[in-house]
């Protein structure tokens, strides 16, 4: 994949699009920090990534980046509670804020799933686990939210109103949004649109 | 530090099965050669200080473990007994002091020993009295203190012994006995055993009774001839089964004493030289045969070392079985969780606090299995002890 400049503003909700194995997830990863570009850099609010060893990586995506799956990904063995606070039990390097549950149920109220916290993943609907992913992405509150096909794995009602939760949670915590999809039906509702092929490979 | 712990909880709990599992191995692992080891040194220490602590036993010639096993623990009856005047014969000998045992009839579902003494034994186990006092004459028993336990006997109660065998007709076998004491716990065989006086323990065998007075009898039936000298009565005279002290006077042996018989001598030698002095004295008397415990014992414990290899061994094989099947389990744990793994990875998760994560996974698993490790073998040690120690009599 090659990319010759790709500028994101803050709070801008972007949907790359593209045919499967055209590097829309490698494109995620990178901006994550997950990977690293062979050539370039990517620079995000004037630090570059390309700069970070392995564990200012790690803590940048810890506190900067929020993650949804197409799989969910959630824990097995964890309640909805505890799959939400995931990233603060696994990262030392974020420190826990104080009302901490509060905002648990304040995120798990926003979308509609206040009264499932005690559950486990297992309990829940495919709709219902990837509002938990979305919650669990936005509790840190990252200043990137970026979302791996995560209509993938849902009917088409659930598609819509996923889309418009992931919208509309990354407006109020002012977040950026980049979404992957494959679904035509979705990218109306983003800012801008990035067919991912037209960077040329 | 504190959340890994907390989500390795979360996730042995949540997979509780997997969990009982792998604690249940490990547990088996950990506690067959714990306790195996325990249970055997257990059994050895016991077996040796108790043989230690009784330097010559003498005895019908015959198996010297038997009568080693006999001396020491009063389970295994060794065949032949030997004469009363032995005792005296030894004594005279002055290389020591001499304690006389008579294993007779027993009590209770059980078959605890009835084993007949003199007052010297107490004195020469360092036996202390716990409740009431040791016996002053024949009739009187004294309990170890785990029949006086099991029997739930107590000072004033009173019991008959049984015949050992169903067919050993001959002997009067029922006797009431009168508890006048009971031990404080030794630790020992002496726990487990109904003392009386060996006179008791004869009477028990038939070797004496008492009956009403044959001199004041007039019963036609029961008389069959009387002259100055003496009566002669019939088996219906009544014969007392309780020896009191209103009756005590009318029981009697109607033989010597010497010949009356005894299970084993235990020796307490003054020193070396006595002993040395003393074994070549009974080598010489063709019927007897003196053994040092210790000896007999050391050659026990040989066997159970072997055992021990054994037993070391395949607790070996099951630590390594143990082992790979905790390698065989991590794998497919790594295997299993891999997506979960990188999804930690990829929200900011380090790889190290990963591994800690499944590092504090096993160490929950491991501490409980060796908490409930130790508490079997805690109690298993006792129980299997016992077990073994009755095994071996």
């Amino acid at each position: 994949m090659h990319i010759d400049r790709f500028e994101i503003s803050s709070g801008e909700k972007i949907a790359i699009v593209g045919p499967s194995g055209s590097g829309k997830t490698t494109l995620l990863d990178l901006l994550a920090g997950i990977r690293s570009p062979t050539a370039g850099e990517i620079i995000f609010n004037d630090v570059n990534l390309h700069e970070l060893n392995d564990a200012q990586k790690r803590k940048f995506r810890a506190s900067k980046i929020g993650l949804v799956f197409q799989e969910f990904e959630l824990v097995e063995y964890l309640t909805v509670n505890d799959n939400i606070l995931l990233p603060y039990l696994i990262n030392k390097q974020i420190k826990r804020p104080p009302k901490i549950n509060n905002r648990v149920v304040e995120l798990a109220r926003s979308v509609g799933i206040e009264d499932k916290l005690s559950r486990k993943p297992l309990r829940l609907s495919q709709g219902e686990k990837q509002r938990v992913a979305i919650c669990r992405s936005l509790i840190h509150q990252p200043d990137l939210l970026l979302a791996d096909e995560p209509t993938g794995n849902l009917d088409a009602a659930n598609k819509q109103k996923i889309v418009s939760l992931l919208i509309e949670q990354a407006e109020r915590e002012q977040s950026t949004l980049i979404v992957v999809t494959h679904d035509q039906s979705l990218i109306d509702r983003f800012d801008r649109i990035v067919d991912i092929s037209e960077f040329g490979n | 530090m504190d959340s890994l712990i907390y989500l390795a909880v979360k996730y042995v709990c949540h997979y509780w099965v997997k969990s009982v599992i792998l604690v249940l191995c490990i547990t088996l692992a950990i506690f067959l050669p714990v306790a195996g080891t325990a249970v055997l040194d257990q059994v050895q220490l016991q077996l040796k200080s108790r043989a230690e602590s009784t330097p010559k036993v003498i005895g019908a010639k015959g198996s010297r473990f038997d009568l080693t096993l006999h001396a020491l623990y009063f389970d295994v009856v060794p065949p032949e007994t030997i004469r009363y005047e032995v005792d005296k014969t030894v004594r005279d000998f002055g290389y020591g002091r001499v304690l006389p045992i008579y294993r007779t009839y027993h009590i209770g579902e059980d078959k605890t020993p009835i084993v007949g003494i003199t007052l010297s034994y107490f004195d020469f186990r360092n036996l202390q009295i716990a409740d009431g006092d040791f016996f002053g004459r024949i009739g009187h028993c004294v309990l170890g203190s785990k029949v006086a336990k099991r029997l739930q006997k107590s000072v004033g109660d009173d019991f008959v012994s049984q015949p050992q065998r169903a067919e050993d007709i001959t002997s009067s076998g029922n006797v009431k006995f009168q508890v006048v004491g009971i031990l404080s716990p030794s630790g020992t065989s002496d726990d487990d055993v109904v003392f009386v006086d060996i006179k008791s323990s004869w009477i028990i065998d038939g070797f004496g009774h008492g009956h009403e007075d044959v001199e004041t009898v007039q019963d036609r039936d029961k008389l069959l001839s009387r002259d100055d000298k003496r009566a002669i009565v019939n088996e219906s005279v009544a014969k007392f089964i309780e020896i009191t002290d209103e009756n005590i006077g009318s029981f009697h042996f109607h033989s010597s004493l010497s010949k009356l018989p005894i299970s084993a001598l235990i020796l307490d030698p003054v020193d070396e030289k006595s002993a040395t002095f003393l074994t070549d004295k009974i080598n010489e008397i063709d019927y007897l045969q003196i053994v040092e415990p210790s000896v007999e014992i050391e050659k026990l414990i040989e066997k159970i070392f072997r055992v021990k290899t054994l037993f070391n061994i395949a607790s070996a094989a099951i630590f390594i079985v143990t082992g790979l099947f905790l390698v065989l389990n991590t794998l497919l744990s790594i295997r299993l969780r891999s997506r979960e793994m990188i999804t930690m990875y990829k929200i900011g998760c380090g790889r190290f606090t990963i591994l800690g994560l499944f590092v504090w996974e096993y160490l929950i698993v491991i501490l409980l299995s060796v908490l409930l490790a130790l508490l079997l073998s805690t109690i298993t040690v006792e129980y299997v002890q016992q077990m073994i120690l009755q095994m071996i009599r």
